[in-house]
């Protein structure tokens, strides 16, 4: 079986959205429950202006947990892939922007899983590479998933 | 055979689907008693902030304060006393980025975003009960507000907020330090 086909294989893609899914509930608990604190994190970044960054922080989790859930229940899965595919795009962009200028601060990425492996808490190369595997992760979703309200057999 | 959907009608779905969220994260926002106030984060109600906020005290704001407990918010003039007399420790809770580009004269930084990961060496050198004077951008600005609590939370007694900030500070043009002097 060549690796196209295991890729783009139905079994390969509910996998993926089930595992990507559930990283992006979690992810977006404690900045749903504290937008104040993430608020903070959003404007280390410094892409947006001052008055636009509260409604940045309440909307992005909130994208990270409807996205995610619609994405296990394969409800409309492509377009969440791509809004998921466009927020890790924004994210690694703003990332490399402050890494390159020398400005080190939180991530606000996955503070439930802060210490695993490749999940730490500051911006870092590892913090690119992960956000660019993620989205490589949801590309077959994309291309190869479902976009209905709900699954039609 | 499975219907295939054309990108146009992918992004479309994606669009609305962003503004749907969006809309729902807004009205959430509105009801959780952590969110995030936007009458006192926009311009127009500076003058009513500024006249409810100088003077008074964070009393039953969420976050890591006990209940009944309160932090003094103090005026520029106030801050300034504290400078010249020497008493206490700035804290400034913009991000370090701000910090190192100006800051007030010997402030030390504890950003709002990396407070978890600073703490511990803050808390090596600052007592428990050293005076704090917490500031960050302006009297809109949430974050001295947030260190403020968390401080106090981690049992730091002597805390007040300088509400008007590193602003006030800079247009009274009081001495100020860092990589863009």
């Amino acid at each position: 079986m060549s690796i196209g086909k295991i890729v783009s294989s139905s079994v390969t893609v509910t996998v993926l959205r089930v595992v990507i899914g559930v990283l992006f509930i979690l992810a977006s608990y404690p900045k749903i429950i504290n937008p104040v604190q993430f608020s903070a994190v959003v404007a280390e970044y410094q892409l947006l202006p001052e008055s636009l960054i509260p409604y940045a922080a309440i909307i992005l989790p909130w994208l990270e947990l409807m996205c995610g859930m619609m994405l296990v229940l394969n409800v409309f899965a492509q377009s969440n892939a791509l809004v998921m595919m466009v927020v890790l795009v924004i994210f690694t962009i703003g990332i490399t922007n402050n890494l390159l200028r020398g400005i080190v601060h939180d991530c606000g990425c996955f503070e439930l899983f802060e210490g695993w492996f490749g999940f730490q808490d500051e911006i870092s190369v590892s913090t690119i590479l992960r956000d660019l595997f993620l989205t490589g992760l949801i590309l077959p979703i994309l291309l190869y998933g479902s976009n209905f309200f709900f699954l039609r057999r | 055979m499975k219907e295939k959907h054309g990108l146009g009608k992918i992004i479309f779905i994606g669009i609305i689907l962003t503004i749907a969220v969006s809309g729902l994260g807004l009205v959430f926002n509105s009801m959780n008693p952590n969110g995030i106030d936007f009458v006192s984060s926009s311009g127009p109600s500076y003058a009513e902030i500024a006249e409810t906020k100088q003077g008074q005290s964070l009393e039953g704001s969420p976050g890591d304060v006990p209940a009944g407990e309160e932090i003094e918010v103090i005026t520029l003039l106030e801050a300034k006393a504290f400078f010249e007399r020497g008493e206490g420790f700035f804290v400034d809770a913009r991000s370090e980025y701000k910090y190192y580009e100006l800051h007030i004269s010997n402030a030390l930084s504890l950003s709002a975003s990396k407070f978890d990961s600073r703490y511990e060496d803050f808390s090596d050198v600052i007592a428990k009960d050293a005076l704090l004077i917490i500031y960050c951008h302006s009297i809109t600005c949430p974050y001295s507000d947030i260190v403020a609590r968390k401080l106090r939370g981690l049992g730091y007694t002597n805390l007040k907020v300088f509400s008007g900030g590193w602003v006030e500070w800079l247009q009274a043009k009081y001495p100020v330090q860092g990589f863009k002097r």
